[in-house]
């Protein structure tokens, strides 16, 4: 417990400079403006915010991208409640109740109930995450390679069997990833693989330039058949952006169920935060004494899943700072860029850079706080950046993303690839194929093959080391479950 | 062709391809006795199995709704993607000859005119604001390389 104080109180020191303050009311606010803007959620948000973190330390950088992580959480859902069309995935939920709210003239109210259930979520997660990092970092600091490898064998099945869509085409997404992590020379042999003679080919894929192609030109292409959009935005209807005291009663219970639910959910890789707010919903109208009101405007239904929203947000950076496994798309555009500034995530990240990591956490209950006073009384202004229509927005989108990309390694072969990555992720969107299994078998493939090769070396060949020791076996077994549990319920559904 | 059979098709026609390279991968490290090429090999054969297990259970299917990519029916947008691509390609060839500058209010051009159409005043403000305000920001305060090109001689920093 004195560590954990301790350690606090050092991230605080991080965090409250002038600069990283200035920095995360800088990118909380970017991250609002993204977040809201329909079709861009906040893994879209991060990558294309990438390049102003470039030439800061890495703990203003780290500092900055999760602010616009958290603001794009905040500002998710502010379309989804204006205009019935959700920033991004985990923003759906929040137009069942929220919109219907906004068409009864209760539009001030509705807003006011989506910042303050961020904001209990996020303040909740932050200190289920503060408890939770520290064991799991100690313990994760135990794993050799073949928990190592088991660890991540269950990261992918569960992000296979949690991703929505097809299992078999979770599995060759996954295949993708791997197939593109593979590409280079082989890190313990030396070996040339798949390169095809493209000397550019030869240090492998970046995967933060696949990742800029996915969740940033990609969504610029799939946003090219709504060009003609017209947003209606009558500031006038929106009214006192706060919750009248019957509101404030009725939220109360939906934040302390979508808490601790959404960060739990956070946690495992691949659920997400769509996953975490269907499932607050389900919740809250199955709990409810009128479920009838559900749909029609029921406060419980945006409180609840909008707690869980932000509460999953922080939950997936768990596994992401203390095991170096992103837990959802965002997280694991963080991770890229984490690792592009230096930063190793893992559970030697507490350990040899205690101010990074503590810093990052206590900046993001600052963060909570700073996002809450942009997002109160500056409502109703931002609430009008929905009017921006996308042909502006798009074009600077598209500007950022290969900027960035330039960034990364002044090379003009990574346009290649981030054109290219960009028509694979819009076809695959077209085919129904899920990209977060693809994008964490891009992340983990090199990770993985090591551990699994690393094992197999220890045990000369033998697949028991993967059964013979408590914890190897504890993560297949999770892994066995998590596939298990989803041809079940593939069977049940098909 | 359905969207599953699709999928399966194309996973199978990679996984072998992805296959045949991993046969081509030289092994010479005798220390490794795992070597290079196991784990692409067992990447070859998910993805190759999936994509038949795909086909096959969408063959088993009675109801199946076929697929179109939509050239025709979406043909703006696979133009607008496509012109994208190119635009984007040429932007990184170009990149490090014309400059940052001129690059960027070029390839801002032509994805603002594709994007925002008819609307050239604004097209060109855009343009000019983001390579401008971009250039300076990344050159000036955040102290990052960027190639100044043609614009080399002029440019007063």
């Amino acid at each position: 417990m004195d560590a954990i104080f301790t350690n606090l109180m050092l991230g605080f020191d991080v965090a409250l400079t002038p600069t990283n303050i200035m920095w995360v009311f800088i990118g909380g606010l970017l991250g609002t403006v993204i977040g809201m803007l329909p079709g861009l959620g906040p893994a879209t948000g991060v990558a294309v915010l990438i390049p102003v973190t470039y030439g800061m330390n890495p703990a203003t950088a780290l500092i900055t991208m999760c602010a616009v992580y958290y603001g794009a959480m905040f500002g998710g859902s502010r379309a989804s409640i204006m205009i019935n069309t959700p920033g991004d995935a985990s923003a759906i939920v929040s137009c069942f109740d929220g919109y219907p709210m906004a068409r009864q003239g209760r539009a001030g109210e509705a807003l006011a109930i989506s910042a303050w259930a961020s904001f209990v979520g996020g303040m909740a997660g932050m200190i289920f995450l503060i408890f939770l990092t520290a064991p799991v970092a100690a313990m994760a600091l135990k794993f050799g390679p073949s928990e190592q490898f088991t660890l991540m064998l269950f990261a992918l099945t569960a992000t296979v069997t949690l991703a929505e869509g097809s299992l078999l085409k979770g599995f060759i997404a996954t295949g993708i990833g791997f197939m593109l992590a593979t590409i280079g020379m082989d890190g313990q042999s030396g070996a040339m693989r798949f390169t095809m003679g493209v000397e550019h080919l030869q240090d492998g894929i970046h995967f933060l330039v696949v990742m800029i192609g996915f969740y940033a030109v990609t969504e610029v292409f799939k946003n090219f058949s709504t060009l003609d959009q017209v947003v209606n935005v009558d500031a006038k209807t929106i009214g006192k952006v706060s919750m009248p005291k019957e509101t404030w009663r009725r939220s109360v219970m939906p934040w302390l169920r979508g808490s601790p639910l959404g960060f739990l959910v956070g946690v495992l890789p691949g659920a997400g935060g769509t996953i975490a707010t269907f499932l607050s919903y389900a919740v809250e109208k199955s709990v409810s004494k009128k479920p009838e009101e559900f749909g029609k405007g029921a406060v419980e239904g945006l409180a609840g899943p909008e707690s869980a929203n932000n509460a999953c947000s922080c939950g997936a950076l768990v596994p992401l700072l203390t095991l170096g496994i992103p837990g959802s798309g965002t997280a694991a555009v963080m991770l890229g860029a984490m690792m592009m500034l230096g930063v190793r995530p893992g559970p030697v990240l507490f350990e040899q850079q205690p101010e990074i990591a503590w810093g990052v956490i206590a900046s993001m209950m600052v963060g909570n706080i700073v996002l809450l006073v942009i997002n109160l009384p500056l409502a109703v202004p931002l609430v009008q950046l929905l009017k921006i229509p996308q042909r502006i927005m798009l074009p600077l989108i598209l500007g950022m993303g290969y900027m960035g990309t330039y960034f990364l390694g002044y090379s003009a072969f990574d346009f290649i690839i981030v054109s290219i990555s960009a028509l694979a992720g819009y076809m695959a969107s077209k085919l129904s194929i899920p990209l977060p299994p693809l994008v964490l078998a891009l992340i983990l493939g090199d990770k993985t093959e090591q551990a699994f090769r690393n094992s197999l070396q220890i045990s000369n060949g033998s697949f028991d080391i993967f059964v013979e020791k408590p914890i190897a076996l504890t993560f297949l077994i999770m892994a066995i479950a998590s596939l298990t549990y989803a041809i079940i319920k593939h069977r049940k559904t098909a | 062709m359905t969207k599953d059979l699709t999928t399966g098709i194309f996973a199978v026609v990679l996984g072998l391809a992805y296959l045949a390279g991993t046969f081509a991968i030289p092994v010479f490290d005798a220390s490794d006795s795992v070597g290079p090429r196991s784990f692409p090999f067992l990447t070859a054969a998910i993805v190759i199995c999936s994509g038949l297990a795909l086909i096959v259970s969408d063959l088993r299917r009675e109801e199946r709704k076929p697929f179109s990519w939509g050239f025709v029916s979406e043909r703006d947008v696979w133009i607008k993607i496509a012109v994208t691509m190119v635009a984007s390609i040429g932007y990184g060839l170009v990149l490090d000859w014309l400059g940052y500058l001129i690059a960027t209010f070029f390839f801002m051009m032509v994805v603002s005119t594709l994007i925002n159409v008819g609307r050239h005043k604004q097209n060109v403000i855009i343009s000019a604001l983001f390579s401008i305000i971009s250039f300076i920001s990344f050159a000036l305060f955040l102290k990052l390389s960027l190639p100044r090109g043609l614009l080399g001689g002029i440019l007063p920093f």
